[in-house]
């Protein structure tokens, strides 16, 4: 890096002799030259561990912050996009650079990010978490307002619909903002496959994150409060489970679901080696043997995994932990009064939704306030020729995508073709 | 940060207020599938039909129930039928749920008394249903309550499941919930009919009411839907048997799906299935008494016959047509028949006349059972047979042209 370009940064803070570089000094000039020669081992560029496709790049970003730039250069080769670099942390002199495509992400926002940027004054930047909750509009919210991802082509794709990225060295992650809230429904896979099964998993996506949120309060609530909602046969099969179950229902979910956490979070930290017996324990010890030993009712051991299994969908981890504490919060309110409670949690939950903003945008913006030409690319994902604008409310001045009109022709040309010679005759 | 605390200390109040008040495991509940109602005003003894869910399925700890009764019935006593529900108490250890309840009894004696005070207990209070499929005993609901319909589990449930089978199968019995009734009886008519049910077979019908009889391929005795029980006002008046019900099925329009056979001149038969009827029934006033013009369609296919005729031209089928009108057209007149011996108004025709003619309704409404027994009736038949089936000409008629 040649200091030169960096003149903005104080030189008391960006000190080249601790960040690798050789300096030139010539005599009788004022200036010096720096000339990065870092050397030492890097990781190489991987499959992502956790953010997977079948269908698409499997090169994921590394710790060091030169190879994810020139990846992300290589899908974008613009000279719009621009790497602007800030270096944050007193000891940690960690360099972080915002990237954006000039043009298309909304001047404003830049402007945002990179005084929010400025305005950290901390010893330490060891990883995106960092960054994201320095700069992040709600700091007391459950829900995040940065999307984080350790694939190229899904900051390469944000950058294109407007958003900028954050990248940190020394941690594969980078920031992506302004986001609303359906961007942690989509997956970068949604775009590589085609868009009628991608719609059907958008579906899913959202069906599995009302189901982790409430599937095991609304069973409280209904086998509790509101049993007449239950089919008759239904109740009865559940009241015949309960027979002889020890442990009020509200209290049996509480435990289940607790019992769940703790194996998960043993799934974790477990040396890959002995991670299998993790499985056994959940499956067997704590499924089967439970509710053969009459601790818990089998329905609600179908619940508690059925949830837990709803939550793995989500796609990004930040939206799926922040449902997993809602949960426990609706599962008391269900617990004490019903589906009353449940409304009680629920409408508060979405108010709070509303309110919430991300540098600026609506966190539910296509929805509220309603925008009708990015329906496109939500509920249901559109066929690409047909994406003609990127999402109004995170892009800038340049709307269009591409060209309109560009629905395949398919064989009806190649038909044309061949029949225009026979007219003619 | 106050709105905070605020928020936070209402929320927690909240809770700790509310405390679980209403709250009923499953396993406190007795989910009562169907009640009975016996006695008169004054002293009536309601039974209960409740089920053991440790009986069903698989249900975890407790393990399969197998040769255990799905059921328990009790009944208990008191000047009121909430003051007998309240007695349960003292004999049962759980709450009695009745929103699920499928099918209510009235015994033979309360139906003759009077059932107004059933009727307001069900819509007074939420917990009781006026869905539920009413039902009268061939003599005490509480003995009815005790008898088991295999091979279903749930007898409450499984009478509910034969009303509405036999609606949609024979349609000879009304299906007649507790509004519905309350709404008829309540009408200008005043009138409603309640299918009744009593023990089938002469067998000991004791043995019904223990789980032995799964075991046994043909039980000695069964319940089964038997009569009409004819209700005017709230009570119960006379009872008409399986043909009468059914004329009256095609009068009220409640024939959805039935089968239908004749005798055709030369002793040879057939069966029509009957796959819709339309029957519209308005009275018309005339110069002295008022007629009822009955205008019924019905589509139907062939689907049993020995007859002669040539099924497979028009004129074959047309005569079919005519013997299966001629079937429905006698069913009706007897039907009629019966209501007007009965003098009682089964077929809501006051109400349509007080719709019609409000003016003459009100000279009517004193002397209405005496007008309409003197009404006349004018029966329009028209049957359109859609199918012969998968066969043309009859079997019979086959074997004849190979001789």
């Amino acid at each position: 890096m040649v200091a030169g370009r960096t003149s903005r940064i104080p030189s008391r803070r960006y000190c080249p002799k601790v960040s690798g570089s050789a300096v030139i000094v010539l005599d009788g000039i004022q200036s010096a030259l720096a000339v990065s020669i870092t050397g030492g081992t890097r990781r190489s560029v991987e499959e992502p561990s956790s953010q997977t496709v079948i269908r698409g790049p499997k090169e994921g970003f590394t710790e060091d912050i030169s190879i994810n730039i020139t990846l992300i250069r290589r899908k974008l080769r613009t000279p719009d996009l621009k790497f602007e670099s800030h270096i944050i942390g007193k000891v940690t002199q960690t360099t972080v650079i915002l990237a954006y495509i000039e043009g298309i992400a909304d001047p404003e926002v830049v402007q945002e990010v990179t005084r929010r940027l400025q305005s950290i004054d901390t010893d330490s930047i060891l990883e995106s978490g960092y960054i994201e909750e320095f700069i992040q509009d709600a700091p007391l919210t459950p829900f995040p307002t940065m999307l984080n991802s350790e694939r190229p082509d899904t900051v390469a794709g944000s950058l294109l619909d407007g958003q900028v990225a954050i990248l940190i060295d020394g941690t594969p992650f980078a920031l992506i903002a302004p986001v609303t809230f359906f961007n942690f429904f989509q997956t970068a896979e949604n775009y590589y496959q085609r868009y009628d099964i991608s719609t059907f998993l958008r579906g899913v996506r959202l069906l599995s994150f009302l189901v982790s949120l409430l599937l095991p309060s609304v069973f409280i609530a209904l086998t509790t409060f509101q049993q007449e909602m239950i089919p008759t046969t239904l109740l009865v099969t559940l009241a015949a489970q309960r027979e002889g179950a020890p442990f009020p229902a509200l209290l049996e979910a509480l435990l289940m679901e607790l019992t769940f956490e703790v194996i998960r979070e043993a799934g974790v930290r477990m040396p890959r080696a002995i991670g299998p017996a993790i499985s056994i324990v959940g499956a067997l010890v704590i499924g089967q043997a439970a509710v053969e030993a009459g601790l818990v009712s089998g329905a609600m051991v179908i619940v508690v995994a059925f949830t837990a299994i709803s939550n793995f969908v989500i796609p990004y981890f930040s939206m799926a932990a922040s449902i997993r504490l809602l949960r426990f919060i609706l599962m008391l309110l269900a617990g004490t009064l019903g589906l009353f409670g449940i409304l009680a949690g629920v409408i508060p939950i979405l108010a709070h939704l509303v309110s919430l903003k991300s540098f600026g945008v609506d966190y539910l913006m296509p929805y509220s306030p309603f925008y009708k030409s990015n329906m496109k690319d939500l509920l249901i994902r559109v066929p690409w020729w047909a994406m003609k604008t990127r999402p109004n409310e995170k892009s800038g001045p340049n709307k269009t995508r591409q060209a309109p009109h560009q629905f395949p022709a398919g064989s009806d040309n190649i038909i044309n073709r061949i029949n225009k010679p026979d007219t003619q005759d | 940060m106050r709105r905070c605390r605020v928020l936070a200390i209402s929320l927690i109040a909240g809770l700790i207020l509310a405390g679980c008040g209403n709250r009923t495991e499953m396993n406190e509940l007795g989910i009562t599938t169907a009640t009975g109602f016996d006695g008169h005003k004054g002293n009536w003894t309601v039974t209960y039909q409740v089920i053991t869910p440790s009986a069903i399925g698989s249900g975890g700890a407790s393990g399969g129930g197998g040769s255990q009764a799905a059921i328990h019935t009790f009944s208990t006593q008191g000047k009121t039928i909430r003051e007998a529900v309240a007695a349960s108490s003292l004999e049962n250890p759980r709450r009695l749920y009745f929103a699920h309840t499928n099918t209510v009894f009235i015994g033979k004696q309360a139906a003759e008394d009077g059932i107004a005070e059933i009727i307001d207990n069900y819509y007074r209070n939420p917990d009781a249903r006026q869905t539920v499929k009413v039902f009268i005993a061939d003599g005490e609901a509480r003995t009815y309550l005790k008898k088991l319909i295999p091979p279903e589990k749930f007898p409450g449930q499984a009478l509910a499941k034969i009303l509405q089978k036999n609606k949609q199968m024979s349609s000879v019995y009304p299906s007649v919930s507790i509004h519905e009734l309350a709404l008829k009886i309540s009408s200008d008519s005043g009138a409603a009919g309640v299918p009744e049910i009593s023990i089938k077979g002469g067998g000991d019908s004791e043995k019904l009411e223990s789980m032995d009889i799964f075991n046994q391929t043909t039980p000695a005795s069964k319940l089964s839907l038997s009569r009409l029980s004819i209700f005017s006002k709230d009570k119960k008046v006379a009872s008409l048997n399986q043909k009468e019900s059914k004329a009256l099925s095609w009068l009220t329009n409640q024939v959805d799906t039935t089968t239908l056979s004749n005798e055709g001149e030369h002793a040879d038969l057939s069966a029509y299935l009957i796959r819709k009827a339309k029957v519209k029934v308005t009275p018309v006033k005339g110069p002295q008494r008022y007629t009822l013009k009955v205008n019924a369609k019905v589509i139907g296919e062939l689907v049993e016959t020995t007859t002669d005729e040539a099924i497979s031209t028009p004129q074959g089928m047309n005569r079919l047509q005519q013997q299966a009108e001629e079937v429905i057209e006698a069913q009706i007149r007897e039907g009629w028949e019966d209501v007007q011996k009965l003098k009682i108004d089964l077929l809501g025709i006051a109400n349509k006349i007080h719709r019609k003619y409000p003016q003459d309704w009100r000279q009517l409404k004193g002397k209405w059972p005496d007008e309409m027994a003197n009404m006349d009736i004018d029966i329009n038949v028209k049957v359109n047979i859609r199918r012969p089936g998968l066969f043309q000409n009859s079997f019979s008629k086959l074997l004849e042209t190979e001789q």
